[in-house]
């Protein structure tokens, strides 16, 4: 049945349905971040579009600037916008180093920058709110592995707020003071050791004190020395010394939260007087070509029978192999195995390198526990399956190849004697892929690609029905500087079912698309556009005749989907950061006899535009987006509306000495107008109202507190949410008040506490109001 | 060709198989030069590489490792060749025959003169850009790869290797991306970008590194009586 679908559209998640090629990597917008403050934590945002080829994976890589190795996070999503934070205890004086990595199903995958981004990563400086200095490692760069020839040591100085006492300054390489023979400026440090030195890894580390006595320490970066092999080495030469490497994070979180009233509504939200308890451990480390990483994450909130919380992963991995055990999304063509997430285990080989001929091969197995379409998630076991997957790939140029795809799902529960249970049903998808690519410049390339995949699905044990499908993509796709890019694909997905049992349910059904995108980006403006045409015959039923809900008995029919999209983003003045503005027109509609199902329309239309004016030691922000949005169902339901939604949000920041205070507030009003809704559809869905106003106020205040910089911060939040409506059918309102501490014992160590009180009221339904209080403890070791 | 043969071939620097000796280095003094601020550290020197303080009138001999402050001039000789590490950390390389001078920053600009020669940068993104001056246009960067040349009759090219740069003077100004170049001419506004073929061109700036000081080779020999016998000579930069 038809469902009434406005979409509500904010400036963050205006719906870009881009579709690119599994081959074709995800584009990423990302407005690099140049500042944060010492100890706080920083949001990273970023738009990344990969459409029909889902994006599988986006990482954000981060480490304090001079140190090794990257610590992870998966970014959230929301829309085509991802998130993730880095933590406050990362952000030092140093400043951060950060990129971002996003993968698509078929494992292409870009970053920000978009070369070299582990050796050259974004950079992040650190505004010490205390003022006090920031270093960076110049040369060599800090995890790099240099000559001894080439080793000279250069350390950027930004005294911040404050003028330092040069006579203080020190140089440390290893734990040698070499002061002496350096050149010391206010803004740059440099030394070339007089003598090679010695093989193996070398630390660096300034320390200086400020003319108002403030110590101001470095962190320890480090590099590896490494004499280069000389074209005439001799067999016998001594191999250089392994280094062995090993750090990492380690960041306990033990919370005890309790409810004062725990209606049933609310029962998702929390268990009365639980402990909630959460491990994050992230290590990684190194042994001459050997790299490791785990990633644990151990909750007490995993529940049996749900999708795992719980999430564990190891890898090893060398430039020739890689294995990955744990929770993983493993990296498969586009009609093979995608965005599952696989708890088990996985190899890859990889013969050749990278720019030259290459093959590899891939083999996945483990269990599946993705929702199947159509049964319940809390079923038993209803989401369950094992899952074998292998992979082959040549390259015979870079990007031009060939590609075989195999996997197999089997329902693994096969409850079928519980309610809402599965039955025995397997599913195996044989693929073969082609590509070629041309570079025709360093920034220009253009690729060609195709898949072609047939599918067995076979329920034949219970229900006696199989299902065969083919599909086929190709396409092609330009690219250019930046990850400007233009892109035609076209698919055709087609499947038989047959039931021996029940015949009436046989049908055939096919579906045609076609896609066509537009990517331009530069540093100041990004203009993406997408046009997508799908047409199917899903309801084609054999027996060609249906019922609808009104009693009808109609035939037919052939849908078709037409959806265009585009976003358009300008930074076009200092004050004003970010204007956007995106458009979505999508229209949806069959061919059925006498009387059409599904007959719909919609637009949507969402305008942004950001500005932050600094002054002094503040920064005064605003936000203001608005957004509309109109549907038009001509089909039997006759559901047609429109929502329009304005939201206003400012935030004012001010910086004195040891204090940072932001204030913020914000205001939305949806605006719903249902004038032409059905009166019998009213009745049936009941919350459903002609016309409605609702307004949602966000107010919220934060002080930020360095008692002793460096080793104590203090913090204390309030926020609020109430929301009401004209017809008084919404009286929300939620208070929160936070009050929490760090305290450093070392740079390394550090212990957290943080009260929070939680107050929600509901005028129109007091049996979801609720209380809560939550206790939180955090201890965070680096190492 | 390994970039370190290319290297060889271009410098014409002498290798000769000398017997093992130690190679003195020129170190820096420990200085403190807390009135300046450094902007910049060469930290590649390969031939006659030359400074000029702001101060002074003559030129003398570049050291590796030594801070430049604004004013300086930095000038490479013919097949010669240098690097310098801006306090951003932004990497200059300078052709030979190229002369540089750094400037202070103003208004949050960074800025570089380009008297004469070529030099290959790339510049960090930053909050505040940086800018290339030579005596017909201004290219304004903001994080990406270039190339400049400045010709003896002032004309300028820019070559942006990745990114895209503003190259501009007072009576025009040109948006150049990467694959594309624009030259400018004193008198002339920036003439409209061109797309060019990267792979066509020298990359001389991939090999300004700094190559071992000594090496060792080692041959192994079989004498008349079959014996084979192992003979390890030692060469060193000269």
């Amino acid at each position: 049945m038809n469902r009434f679908r406005i979409l509500p559209l904010s400036a963050a998640a205006v719906l870009i349905f881009l579709s690119r090629p599994a081959w074709a990597a995800p584009a990423i917008v990302h407005q690099p971040l140049l500042e944060a403050q010492l100890g706080q934590s920083v949001t990273i945002q970023a738009t990344i579009t990969d459409g029909i080829t889902a994006v599988a994976q986006v990482r954000l890589f981060y480490r304090p600037s001079g140190t090794l190795g990257f610590r992870q996070e998966i970014m959230t999503s929301a829309g085509s916008t991802y998130t993730a934070v880095i933590p406050g205890s990362a952000v030092t004086s140093a400043g951060v180093d950060y990129y971002l990595e996003a993968r698509n199903q078929a494992g292409e995958g870009t970053t920000s920058p978009q070369f070299n981004a582990m050796a050259a990563p974004h950079h992040l400086s650190v505004k010490g709110s205390e003022g006090l200095p920031a270093f960076r490692l110049l040369s060599p760069l800090a995890g790099s592995t240099v000559p001894p020839e080439q080793v000279v040591i250069v350390v950027a100085v930004d005294a911040g707020q404050r003028r330092l006492d040069l006579s203080t300054l020190t140089l440390f390489v290893g734990e040698r003071n070499v002061t002496a023979a350096a050149q010391v400026t206010a803004t740059m440090v440099s030394y070339v050791p007089p003598d090679d030195l010695a093989d193996g890894l070398q630390g660096v580390r300034v320390t200086v004190r400020t003319q108002d006595g403030k110590e101001s320490e470095s962190p320890t970066w480090s590099f590896t020395v490494k004499r280069g092999e000389t074209p005439f080495a001799a067999p016998d030469s001594q191999p250089a010394e392994d280094n062995l490497r090993f750090s990492g994070r380690l960041l306990a979180e033990v919370q005890y939260a309790a409810l004062t009233r725990l209606p049933v509504e609310t029962a998702f939200l929390s268990q009365p007087q639980n402990w909630l308890n959460r491990l994050t451990l992230n290590v990684d480390g190194q042994w001459g070509d050997l790299n490791w990483l785990g990633a644990f994450f151990l909750t007490s909130e995993e529940q049996p029978g749900r999708q795992p919380v719980n999430r564990m992963r190891l890898e090893f991995f060398t430039q020739t192999w890689r294995v990955v055990l744990g929770d993983f999304y493993p990296v498969f063509s586009d009609y093979s195995i995608s965005n599952a997430l696989i708890r088990g285990g996985g190899v890859l080989l990889t013969m050749g390198q990278p720019g030259e001929a290459r093959s590899e091969f891939q083999a996945v197995g483990g269990y599946s526990r993705l929702a199947i379409e159509g049964r319940p998630d809390d079923a038993p076991g209803s989401f369950e399956q094992s899952a074998l997957a292998a992979r082959w790939l040549v390259d015979f140029f870079p990007g031009t190849g060939l590609a075989l795809n195999y996997c197999t799902l089997n329902d693994a529960a096969q409850s079928i004697s519980e309610p809402g249970g599965s039955w025995p049903a397997s599913n195996h998808v044989a693929t073969a892929e082609a590509r070629w690519m041309a570079r025709w410049t360093p920034g220009w390339l253009t690729r060609v690609y195709g898949e072609y995949a047939y599918s067995y699905y076979d329920e034949s044990q219970t229900v006696t029905s199989i299902a065969l499908g083919e599909a086929f993509r190709g396409g092609t796709r330009w690219e250019w500087t930046g990850g400007q890019a233009i892109e035609v694909e076209y698919r055709r997905t087609g499947a038989t079912f047959e039931s021996l049992a029940n015949p009436w349910l046989s049908s055939d059904w096919e579906g045609i698309s076609g896609n066509l995108q537009l990517h331009l980006i530069n540093q100041d403006l990004v203009v993406l556009a997408n046009t997508d045409l799908w047409r199917d015959n899903l309801n084609g039923q054999k027996s060609q005749i249906v019922t609808d809900l009104s009693g009808n008995t109609v035939t037919g029919g052939t849908t078709r989907n037409l959806n265009v999209s585009a976003l358009i983003q300008a930074r076009p003045f200092p004050m004003i950061p970010l204007i956007s503005a995106g458009v979505n027109i999508a229209s949806q509609q069959d061919d059925a006899e006498p009387v059409r199902q599904i007959d719909n329309r919609t637009l949507a239309l969402n305008l942004g535009a950001g500005a932050a004016v600094n002054a002094g030691p503040g920064q005064v922000s605003a936000n203001l987006a608005y957004s509309a949005s109109r549907f038009d169902d001509l089909a039997v339901m006759a559901l047609s509306g429109n929502l329009t939604a304005y939201s206003l949000t400012g935030n004012l920041m001010y910086v004195w000495s040891d204090w940072t205070w932001t204030l913020g507030g914000g205001v939305t009003q949806n605006q719903v107008d249902n004038a032409k809704v059905q009166e019998s559809y009213l009745l049936q869905e009941g919350p459903l109202v002609r016309a409605q106003t609702l307004d949602y106020w966000l107010w919220n205040a934060r002080a930020h507190w360095n008692v002793l910089p460096g080793q104590l911060a203090v913090d204390a939040g309030w926020e609020q949410l109430s929301g009401s409506d004209d017809l008084g059918l919404v009286q929300d309102r939620l208070g929160t008040f936070s009050l929490g501490g760090t305290y450093s014992f070392t740079p390394r160590h550090s212990l957290g506490l943080t009260l929070a009180v939680i107050g929600y009221t509901n005028a129109v339904q007091d049996s979801r109001s609720y209380g809560e209080w939550v206790v939180s403890t955090r201890y965070g070791i680096d190492f | 060709m390994p970039t370190t043969m290319k290297w060889m071939r271009f410098s014409g620097l002498m290798l000769g198989l000398v017997v093992w000796g130690s190679l003195a280095r020129p170190t820096l003094a420990g200085t403190q030069e807390a009135a300046s601020n450094g902007v910049a550290t060469l930290v590649v020197k390969i031939g006659q590489v030359e400074i000029k303080s702001s101060q002074a009138q003559a030129w003398n001999k570049a050291i590796k490792g030594m801070i430049l402050f604004p004013g300086d001039q930095i000038k490479t000789r013919e097949l010669s060749r240098a690097a310098l590490l801006l306090e951003d950390g932004s990497l200059i390389r300078l052709n030979e025959n190229t002369t540089l001078q750094l400037e202070a920053k103003k208004a949050e600009k960074r800025r570089l003169k380009l008297l004469l020669g070529n030099l290959w940068a790339r510049v960090v993104r930053q909050k505040d850009s940086l800018e290339i001056e030579t005596p017909s246009a201004v290219a304004a960067i903001k994080g990406t790869e270039l190339e400049i040349q400045v010709a003896d009759n002032q004309l300028a090219t820019l070559i942006v290797w990745d990114g895209l740069v503003e190259f501009l003077n007072a009576l025009g100004r040109v948006q150049v991306s990467a694959a594309h170049q624009s030259q400018a001419q004193a008198g002339q506004a920036p003439g409209q970008p061109v797309q060019i073929d990267l792979n066509q061109l020298s990359q001389w700036f991939e090999s300004v590194v700094e190559v071992p000081a000594t090496r060792t080779l080692k041959v192994s020999l079989t004498d008349k009586n079959g014996q084979v016998q192992n003979l390890n000579l030692q060469y060193q930069k000269r």
